[in-house]
């Protein structure tokens, strides 16, 4: 019982974390209709950029600073990183293929040309070697803090989303963009604000789940990446409420698959759990058919 | 609307003189022509109807003029100034607003979001506000229905919420795109009358009908689109007398 417990919490962690990721998926198809493999590569580079800067900030010496300090850079290094991916990928062929009918292929297959690049790329930077994170927190700590902060950041995003100008000129956008630049909104800066985010939160998730005893290496995006690209389709690709659920979902999944003999299934599993949802709702739990929220 | 409180400069372009131009314009699809050779003008204060079959260009037309569409040849210019290379927004900016065909509102936003959207450009919450109480008293029934979803309402209403969406924007020049399209023919009726308030407070429209006879009765001069080219124009009142005319487009 116990063990059902503590899988339960460790999976709600696990889970609240696969969510940060999700949401850049369902951020930006909600907007561009696009699935941006990139995001997993995001993620890894941040994952870099996080573990470079809390050595650099002292590790374990100054935990505290190390840690957020560490964080903010990743952060801020993956958000540069998704707005450039964005303009240097996915926004020329934008304004090229207006109204040609293979509009929405072409980006795809450069999402996932972009992807493999910065999978190289990190391959030459960094080499393949597994780095792991110098531990900051003992582990119970480390997984209450995950929970905390992903949560706070949901909370956050609802808000930033429903409240703010920006967050109603993201949800026209993915409603009607013509509509929306009719209304003066200029939507190749929401389109960057929304890969800023997206690539910010993911930073954030990275640090928090190397933190949590993972290591980095140049395609640790590939396996997290899935899942969370499965989170944000369960829970409708397009609603940020629906990736929140669908992290916590999957995380919970994993973790009381780990308590059976056949944990190795863990992604099965997951993507059994994709496949059942899909039937009975095509549009995932929280998407609504015809329409798309952001 | 009053325009009690402006907040975009007017229009430099004096009262009767063209406002916009529309110069031998053409725009094709990929490879096929939609405009061959369009050219008209709307002067400030005019209401200008442009009327003609399925297909012949009208909804392009428009577009052009907000600049969604990329222009093959010819001139657009609005209040003097060339709107080549112009983007959307900016030309918002400057004060041209389009009530799209089919109304395209946001369906999952409400009313007032919807309307707040349309007054992007104005940050300041106190125009906003009045704009806003000024759209509710030319369409009393988006006042009552303000936090509903935008997609709950009836097509009449959802036509309302698209102008008064556009009007919130304050523009010099309203461009309207089939307001009578699928709507009960009681609504149409208050809508062309809200359409002649606005312009009678000043605002220069462009309207594209099909219902010919609607679009005739409320506009001065008229333009006939026929696949790509200006047919005919002239003032509206004449081309309701217009043999041709009353023959191909009022059912005899
Ligand atoms: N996205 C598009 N791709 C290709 N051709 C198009 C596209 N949109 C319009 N067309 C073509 O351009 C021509 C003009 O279309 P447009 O929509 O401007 O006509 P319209 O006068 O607005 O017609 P309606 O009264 O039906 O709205 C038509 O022949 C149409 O088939
Ligand atoms: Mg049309």
């Amino acid at each position: 019982m116990m063990e059902i417990l503590s899988a339960l919490i460790t999976g709600i962690a696990q889970g609240s974390m696969i969510a940060l990721i999700a949401l850049g998926y369902t951020m930006v198809y909600g907007i561009l209709k696009l699935i941006n493999f990139a995001h997993s590569e995001v993620f890894m580079m941040g994952a870099f950029i996080g573990l470079f800067a809390i050595t650099a900030l002292g590790g374990t010496q100054a935990p505290l600073l190390a840690g957020v300090g560490g964080t903010l850079c990743a952060m801020a290094f993956a958000g540069v990183l998704g707005v450039v991916v964005e303009r240097v990928a996915y926004a020329p062929l934008r304004g090229r293929g207006r109204g040609l009918s293979n509009t929405r292929i072409t980006p795809l297959v450069t999402a996932l040309g972009m992807s493999v690049l910065l999978q190289n790329l990190a391959q030459l930077l960094f080499t393949a070697r597994y780095r792991n994170y110098p531990q900051l927190l003992p582990i119970e700590h480390t997984r209450k803090v995950i929970f905390v902060t992903a949560v706070l950041v949901m909370i956050g995003l609802e808000l930033f989303v429903k409240r703010t100008w920006m967050g109603k000129a993201m949800r026209a956008i993915s409603m009607n963009a013509e509509a929306a630049r009719l209304m003066g909104v200029k939507t190749s800066r929401v389109i960057a604000i929304t890969f800023v985010t997206g690539s910010m939160l993911a930073a954030l998730g990275a640090v928090l789940f190397c933190l949590d005893q993972s290591p980095v290496y140049p395609t640790a995006g590939v396996v997290i990446g899935t899942r969370a690209f499965v989170a944000a389709v369960i829970g409708g690709i397009g609603n940020i409420t629906g990736a929140m659920l669908g992290g916590l979902l999957i995380g919970v999944i994993g973790e009381l698959t780990k308590l059976t003999p056949y944990s190795g299934l863990q992604d099965v599993l997951v993507f059994a759990a994709l496949i059942a949802v899909l039937l009975v709702r095509p549009t995932g739990l929280l998407g609504k058919p015809g329409t798309e929220k952001v | 609307m009053k325009t009690a409180h402006p907040t975009r400069k007017p229009p430099s372009t004096a009262l009767g003189a063209p406002l916009l131009e529309v110069h031998d314009l053409a725009v094709a699809y990929g490879g096929i022509r939609a405009l061959k050779r369009v050219s008209l003008e709307v002067r400030c204060g005019e209401i200008v109807a442009m009327i003609g079959a399925n297909g012949a260009g009208k909804t392009t037309t428009l577009k052009t003029i907000m600049r969604l569409l990329p222009i093959a040849a010819g001139r657009i210019s609005y209040d003097g100034q060339d709107l080549a290379g112009v983007a959307t927004e900016e030309v918002v900016a400057r004060g041209v607003s389009l009530v799209p065909e089919g109304r395209a509102i946001f369906v999952n936003l409400t009313v007032r979001e919807n309307l707040e959207l349309g007054a992007w450009n104005h940050k300041d919450q106190r125009t906003i506000q009045e704009t806003l109480e000024d759209v509710v008293k030319l369409f009393p029934r988006l006042g009552e229905r303000m936090k509903q979803e935008g997609g709950t309402l009836s097509g009449g209403e959802q036509q309302m919420l698209a102008i008064g969406r556009a009007l919130m924007a304050r523009p010099a020049m309203l461009l309207l795109d089939e307001p009578s399209l699928g709507i009960a023919p009681r609504l149409v009726a208050d809508i062309f009358e809200a359409v002649a308030l606005v312009a009678a407070s000043g605002t220069t429209i462009l309207l594209v009908e099909q219902n010919t006879r609607l679009a005739l009765k409320y506009s001065t001069r008229a333009y006939v689109l026929r696949t790509g080219e200006i047919a005919m124009s002239g003032s509206s009142k004449e081309l309701a007398n217009n043999e041709e005319i009353r023959a191909a487009y009022l059912g005899g």
